[in-house]
């Protein structure tokens, strides 16, 4: 089991930083990464806030209690890193009002060095379903994990993920949608 | 969308994505900031707020004490409670509230130690290991709660230029040490404060509007609500209720409009001579929650009850602190 393997890496990590850093880093990087990305949409920027994700974790390894889920720790500090990356930028978007504030990005995408096709991905896409889309398909979370994250009800990120297809669809470069 | 198209789409976005960094630059980033001077904790900003909120309500603390003269026999409940019980080092009235009140201001240092805090053995039976959890989940709270019970010795609080009279507006100044000065104005009515007013420089370049409403109902007791909120999007509340102890206070601090602490703490008499201090805190970030009650078995001696436990021990002795249980214990400094 996945979740199986992640504990041990965490515990292996506890033990010994320096050693089990580097396994317990490939397992969990890519989602982590696409849980920034969703937010910030922007590689570069994504790629700090990953290093402070993990340096955050590292640091507070102590506090990371047995029980916890060390996937759940990691992405509630991207988040948070997410959030102050994008306050920063002074531009926060709204996306629930009556909860609270979850801010996700710009509608006007900023060139990086994102690869080419999810640069397409994120000028069709609105930001929201950008993020939706992102978290479902990179970083492997379920809607009902979506939901918890974004703050957001299932249905509509199910109708959101699937607006997003069909913009997808039509809009993408064939190459990508060719079987 | 076709779902063998999707799922294709799918795999070609999975595989396009690349993390750049490496485990080993994260590890050297890691140990070039270890070597580096602590970081402010994020919380810093906000618990300044805190503790210049708590320094407000000691100001404010100095003039409730008129509100409880006025009307001696309606409030004969608080009075009577606040003066017979042995918690502070001054027994008027006038102190025993000034210094009760001004127990809130540790929660601006004890929230930023609270970040640091670890489990210290590693080799534990669960017991141990329960009662050892307990412990730390009480320091997180312990300055605060005992500051209760014994009080502050300080008065920062300085009366800006001449005032005559029972009404009129009064305007204070809290000289926040780390944190800034803190400015405000009372209207006072009939020596009962109504309303406040204010704004606290903070050192870290951020700016903080005060704003409080007090309203003493018809049995004398207290119902205050300070709000303060923060030009970098930090807010946090205090709201008194005397109704709910002799002293209630509780604190809700949020952080982009999302409770990130809730904080209250109550001082109840149950008997004349053991005050107790019931506590609850909840952290959102860490999802940790907890609830105490602590009663006073002599200066130095107090027992907590809480997170399952009973009757433990936690003894003051010089700078340190021991927490008992059965045959456990755990020495904190």
């Amino acid at each position: 089991m996945e979740s199986d393997s992640l504990q041990q890496a965490i515990t292996a990590l506890r033990e010994d930083p320096e050693k089990h850093f580097a396994p317990f880093y490939e397992l969990t990087k890519n989602r982590v990464y696409a849980l920034l990305f969703s937010y910030v949409r922007e590689a570069a920027e994504a790629e700090d806030l990953l290093q402070e994700t993990y340096i955050t974790l590292l640091e507070n390894l102590n506090r990371v209690k047995n029980q916890d889920k060390p996937l759940a720790y990691l992405y509630t500090t991207a988040k948070h890193l997410a959030i102050d990356a994008l306050r920063k930028r002074k531009h926060p978007l709204e996306l629930d009002k009556e909860e609270t504030a979850e801010v996700i990005g710009f509608d006007d995408p900023q060139s990086d060095e994102s690869p080419q096709l999810l640069e397409e991905i994120k000028a069709l896409l609105k930001p929201f379903e950008f993020q939706v889309y992102v978290l479902h398909v990179l970083s492997d979370m379920t809607f009902k994990e979506i939901a918890k994250t974004v703050h957001r009800p299932l249905g509509t990120l199910t109708y959101t993920y699937s607006i997003a297809l069909d913009k997808l669809q039509k809009g993408l470069n064939p190459q990508w949608t060719q079987k | 969308m076709d779902p063998k198209v999707e799922e294709q789409l799918n795999q070609k976005v999975k595989a396009s994505l690349v993390v750049k960094t490496t485990p080993e630059e994260i590890l050297t980033k890691y140990h070039a900031r270890q070597e580096l001077p602590k970081k402010k904790n994020y919380r810093v900003p906000f618990f300044a707020s805190l503790g210049a909120l708590a320094t407000a309500c000691v100001a404010i603390a100095i003039l409730l004490p008129f509100a409880l003269k006025t009307n001696p026999t309606s409030s004969n409940e608080a009075s009577s409670g606040l003066t017979e019980i042995n918690v502070s080092p001054l027994k008027e009235q006038e102190g025993v509230l000034s210094y009760e009140l001004t127990s809130v201001y540790p929660l601006l240092q004890k929230a930023q130690q609270s970040a640091g805090l670890h489990p210290k053995y590693a080799y534990l039976t669960y017991e141990k290991d329960a009662f050892e959890k307990v412990v730390d989940s009480y320091e997180n709270i312990e300055p605060s709660i005992h500051e209760v019970f014994v009080g502050k010795n300080e008065d920062p609080v300085v009366q800006i230029g001449s005032f005559t009279g029972l009404s009129g507006t009064y305007t204070y100044k809290v000289e926040l040490e780390d944190v800034g000065d803190l400015l405000y104005n009372v209207v006072k009515e009939n020596t009962v404060w109504k309303s406040l007013a204010g704004e606290l420089a903070g050192e870290d370049g951020r700016n903080y509007t005060l704003s409080g409403t007090n309203a003493v109902t018809p049995s004398g007791n207290s119902n205050l609500h300070l709000s303060i909120t923060g030009s970098n999007g930090y807010s946090a509340q205090i709201e008194q209720n005397t109704n709910k102890g002799l002293f209630f206070f509780s604190y809700n601090v949020y952080v982009s409009n999302r409770l990130s602490l809730a904080f209250s703490l109550s001082l109840q008499q149950y008997q004349k001579t053991s005050p107790a201090v019931i506590s609850h805190y909840y952290f959102a970030d860490e999802d940790e929650s907890g609830s105490f009650t602590v009663i006073k078995n002599s200066e130095t001696v107090y027992r907590i009850n809480g997170a399952g436990f009973s009757d433990i021990l936690l003894t003051y002795k010089n700078a340190e602190r021991i927490y008992t249980y059965g045959s456990f214990s755990i020495m904190e400094d």
